[in-house]
């Protein structure tokens, strides 16, 4: 038959396990210091129009094109879009999993802040020393190891053992994030955290600057386009619903966004408002870990604030992390392989190709820069995907299929046949031009430039598009298997 | 809240109120369905998770 033999015990199993794939670092580190630096209110409108125009519609094609396919990103484009195009699916792959590669270099920070935090190092040594002495060094690849293994350790036990993690770590992860979001909004002076935060700035909404920083930001925080709610979806039950959870994982990552630019910003204003400019410039790992534990030292109870911080950041990279193990694992266990040898493989080559990225900090901003920005290919190409199966069909028999909760109309059809595909190419359009310019933009070994993204996305398309008939023969075949994927 | 611009406190409430209200409001949709899939599933007399 052709659905895999685990499925999800219930919709709240899935929806549990796909929040914590979609909330990241990225909802806690990122999008408050984005924010800041966008203009605060006006970039929240944005924001929001983005959930509803890129994040929501690539949700609902992920769902469906995993509940049809049953096969993980190489398998569900071969066998719905075209054998000629699994390499597409490879790409969506290697994306994930090139950022999988370094991601586990982050939880592993996460987790050692955390045990900082917890034994007061964090409190006794300035923040900045222990970054410094940390970052880059052979600690962090014992981090990265650890983080990497409590992964695999959940993995091991399939989507029935990722569904008993997440619906522990999930509800603990939204309880500490209020908590802190609390904490933050009573301190004195937060009232400045909340006024920059909503405070629209409208002319800034002509600034087309805002509004792809916004698209980015969704695509990046709701993880749509990454094809891990694809993967998830291969494990639905027959009957469930597409639509509505689709609708929930986008307003429910979001919910935690704000909860948490709430949280950073109102810390920051109440406790060193002469500095925000200096800490929301600091970057994500600065931010992260060199002033959120000074403002917290500097607070009343900071110490134990600063535990459930990093707690709650620990759970989020985790639950992404699996996701990703787990993406990889499906895409092998589709070639021929068997599940545990396949999870042992992603294991082995996470930790040897991780590596780099834990001992060296401008070879993990490299991979973050190139591989995150091929986010916006893998979005694009779920969208081309779509509109080759064929929009309606897939609405129709799959979005709106059997134990669908809500009914979608024409509009999706519009949004991903046309806005999405014209949203990632300007988009596109404009990363490269801006990175473009300048002496030594085409520069193929530089950390961030278009030169090293050119070298890297050109070898894996020359590889995936020489490997295509390979990939569509081990992973795909066989054809559409039916709306719920049913048929063998 | 004293000293939050009423611009802000508007911009606030609508984008809170809808990002958070609109989660709310789907997952007690989403509640409520279920309960009704499950009594339905009662009734015609099915035991056990559905495959």
């Amino acid at each position: 038959m052709s659905r895999p033999a685990e499925v999800f015990s219930s919709r709240w199993g899935l929806i549990l396990a796909t929040l914590g794939m979609a909330v990241g670092t990225g909802n806690i580190w990122r999008f408050p210091r984005i924010v800041a630096t966008n203009g605060g209110g006006s970039f929240l409108v944005a924001w929001v129009v983005f959930l509803l125009l890129w994040s929501v519609p690539l949700i609902l094609v992920e769902f469906s094109f995993g509940k049809r396919a049953r096969r993980g990103t190489v398998g569900a484009f071969a066998r719905l879009v075209g054998e000629k195009k699994a390499w597409m699916g490879g790409w969506v792959a290697l994306c994930t999993i090139g950022i999988m590669f370094y991601y586990s270099v982050v939880a592993g920070w996460c987790l050692r802040y955390l045990w900082a935090a917890a034994t007061g190092e964090l409190a006794a040594r300035a923040p900045a020393a222990v970054w410094e002495g940390f970052a880059g060094s052979p600690a962090a690849v014992g981090t990265h190891a650890v983080a990497l293994g409590l992964s695999f350790a959940v993995v091991w036990f399939g989507v029935r053992g990722i569904e008993r993690v997440a619906k522990v770590l999930i509800p603990t992860l939204a309880l500490l994030v209020v908590v802190l979001a609390v904490r933050a909004v009573t301190l004195p002076g937060a009232a400045a955290g909340l006024d920059f935060l909503f405070s629209p700035d409208w002319a800034a909404l002509g600034d087309v600057r805002i509004w792809l920083e916004a698209l980015t930001q969704n695509a990046w925080d709701t993880g749509a386009g990454w094809g891990l709610i694809l993967t998830y979806a291969v494990y639905m039950r027959a009957r469930e619903d597409v639509p509505l959870n689709g609708f929930l994982i986008g307003f429910g990552n979001n919910s935690v966004s704000l909860l948490a630019g709430i949280m950073v910003l109102c810390t920051v204003f109440a406790i060193n408002p002469g500095a925000r400019a200096e800490i929301v410039g600091a970057g994500n790992e600065g931010l992260t870990f060199v002033w959120m534990p000074q403002l917290f030292a500097r607070m009343p109870g900071g110490e134990w604030f600063m535990v459930l911080f990093f707690l709650a950041l620990s759970f989020a990279a985790l639950t992404s992390l699996i996701s990703m193990l787990e993406l990889a694992t499906r895409v092998l266990s589709d070639f021929g392989l068997e599940r545990r040898r396949a999870l042992l493989a992603v294991g082995a080559a996470g930790f040897v190709f991780g590596m780099p990225s834990a001992l060296h900090m401008p070879f993990f901003r490299n991979q973050d820069w190139v591989w995150a920005l091929g986010l916006m290919v893998s979005g694009l190409f779920f969208a081309l995907g779509a509109r080759r199966f064929g929009l309606r069909r897939l609405r129709t028999e799959t979005v709106n299929g059997d134990g669908a909760d809500l009914r979608i109309g024409r509009w999706w059809e519009v949004l991903v046949g046309v806005v999405v595909p014209v949203e990632a190419a300007v988009l596109l359009g404009w990363w490269l031009w801006q990175a473009g310019q300048g002496e030594g933009a085409w520069e193929p070994l530089s950390e961030f430039n278009v030169g090293t993204v050119a070298l890297q996305w050109g070898v894996a398309l020359a590889a995936l598009l020489a490997a295509n008939r390979w990939l569509a023969r081990r992973s795909g075949g066989g054809g559409d298997a039916g709306p719920a994927g049913e048929r063998p | 809240m004293n000293g939050l611009d009423p611009v802000a406190v508007v911009t606030m409430t609508v984008i809170c109120g809808f990002v958070w209200g609109g989660f709310v409001v789907l997952l007690a949709r989403a509640i409520g369905r279920e309960g009704a899939k499950r009594r339905h599933g009662r009734a015609e007399g099915r035991r056990g998770p559905e495959r």
